[in-house]
């Protein structure tokens, strides 16, 4: 003859296994929570230098709109963006982030054109 | 031997709660219950410890393992950050600074007249002196120059290198715009 299973072992056991779960539930948020690597580059530093050249270039050497585009696109590729007295002259790939830099450069005439170049960037 | 009484000599509770009868098939029952919750606690105890246990050591492993590659990719950063700032410095002072003695640290041109530096302005001329000089653990391998057209090297040091990094500037060369792409290595 067999002794009754006891019911209390079941109550027991259940309390183990909340623990248990707890635990489960924890790793998880650690496993979440791990620490990331991020990567530190100076390429902000460097887009920022790049732009500040091309208005220190044209400013030095008078430039045509399409001179002008023409560099952004030798140095920046299809991220660059030239805006001249706040006229969008073309239109950079969609990015996460963007530098922007603004100068005014007086022409022949001595009239005062406002450029912006905006380099987006991922 | 009585299984029951070496079991109250541990179990003062249990004696007080099933105190043993000499009856072998009852002390066979009381055994069998006994183990039985013995065995149900302990297996159930086991496993929530087992779990607990492989949680544990999971977790361990884990955080050793990103802490390890944490700490490879921090070393390889910080070596490629190095590599970077000091492309970055040296490719600065080749566009805005002027050295007579080695155009490396500074090919701008000099206006003697207004007594300045012509900033993002230099030659071929002052390019073809650059001269190798030792930056620490890093050199500077070549100058090259590019238009939409042309492109032209001025090889400045050859060596085995490991790493290499390209830094592009925009400058007048000789009243042309040209970008200026300096190439800087460590050596192997």
């Amino acid at each position: 003859m067999h002794p009754p299973i006891n019911n209390h072992t079941k109550t027991k056991g259940f309390v183990f296994s909340l623990e248990a779960t707890i635990a489960l539930i924890l790793f998880v948020l650690m496993l979440v929570a791990l620490p990331t690597h991020n990567t530190s580059s100076l390429k902000e530093l460097l887009i920022l230098q790049q732009e500040n050249d091309l208005l220190r270039v044209w400013s030095a050497k008078q430039s045509s709109t399409q001179e002008m585009l023409s560099d952004i696109k030798l140095l920046f590729g299809e991220n660059g963006e030239l805006w001249i007295n706040e006229t969008q002259l073309n239109k950079a790939k969609v990015a996460k982030n963007s530098i922007s830099s603004e100068g005014i450069i007086l022409d022949d005439s001595l009239k005062e054109n406002k450029i912006r170049i905006i380099v987006k960037y991922d | 031997m009585n299984i029951t009484n070496e079991f109250s000599k541990h179990s003062k509770s249990w004696n007080e709660q099933r105190p043993c009868l000499c009856d072998s098939r009852k002390c066979n029952a009381f055994t069998w219950t006994y183990f039985t919750i013995i065995n149900s606690r302990g297996i159930i105890f086991s496993l929530d410890a087992g779990i607990s246990f492989t949680i544990t050591l999971v977790m361990t492993l884990l955080f050793a393992t990103v802490l390890a590659q944490n700490a490879f990719s921090t070393e390889t950063e910080i070596k490629n950050f190095e590599l970077e700032e000091k492309a970055m410095l040296i490719v600065d002072s080749l566009v805005k600074n002027y050295d007579e003695n080695n155009t490396l640290l500074g090919a701008c041109i000099l206006d003697i007249d207004k007594k300045r530096i012509k900033t993002n302005e230099t030659s071929i001329l002052n390019l073809n002196n650059a001269k190798p000089i030792p930056f620490g653990e890093i050199y500077v391998e070549s100058i090259t120059l590019k238009t939409n057209y042309l492109q032209k090297t001025f090889q400045i040091e050859t060596r085995m290198s490991t790493q290499c990094i390209n830094v592009k500037r925009f400058a007048l060369i000789d009243g042309e715009k040209r970008v200026i792409e300096v190439k800087t290595c460590t050596p192997q």
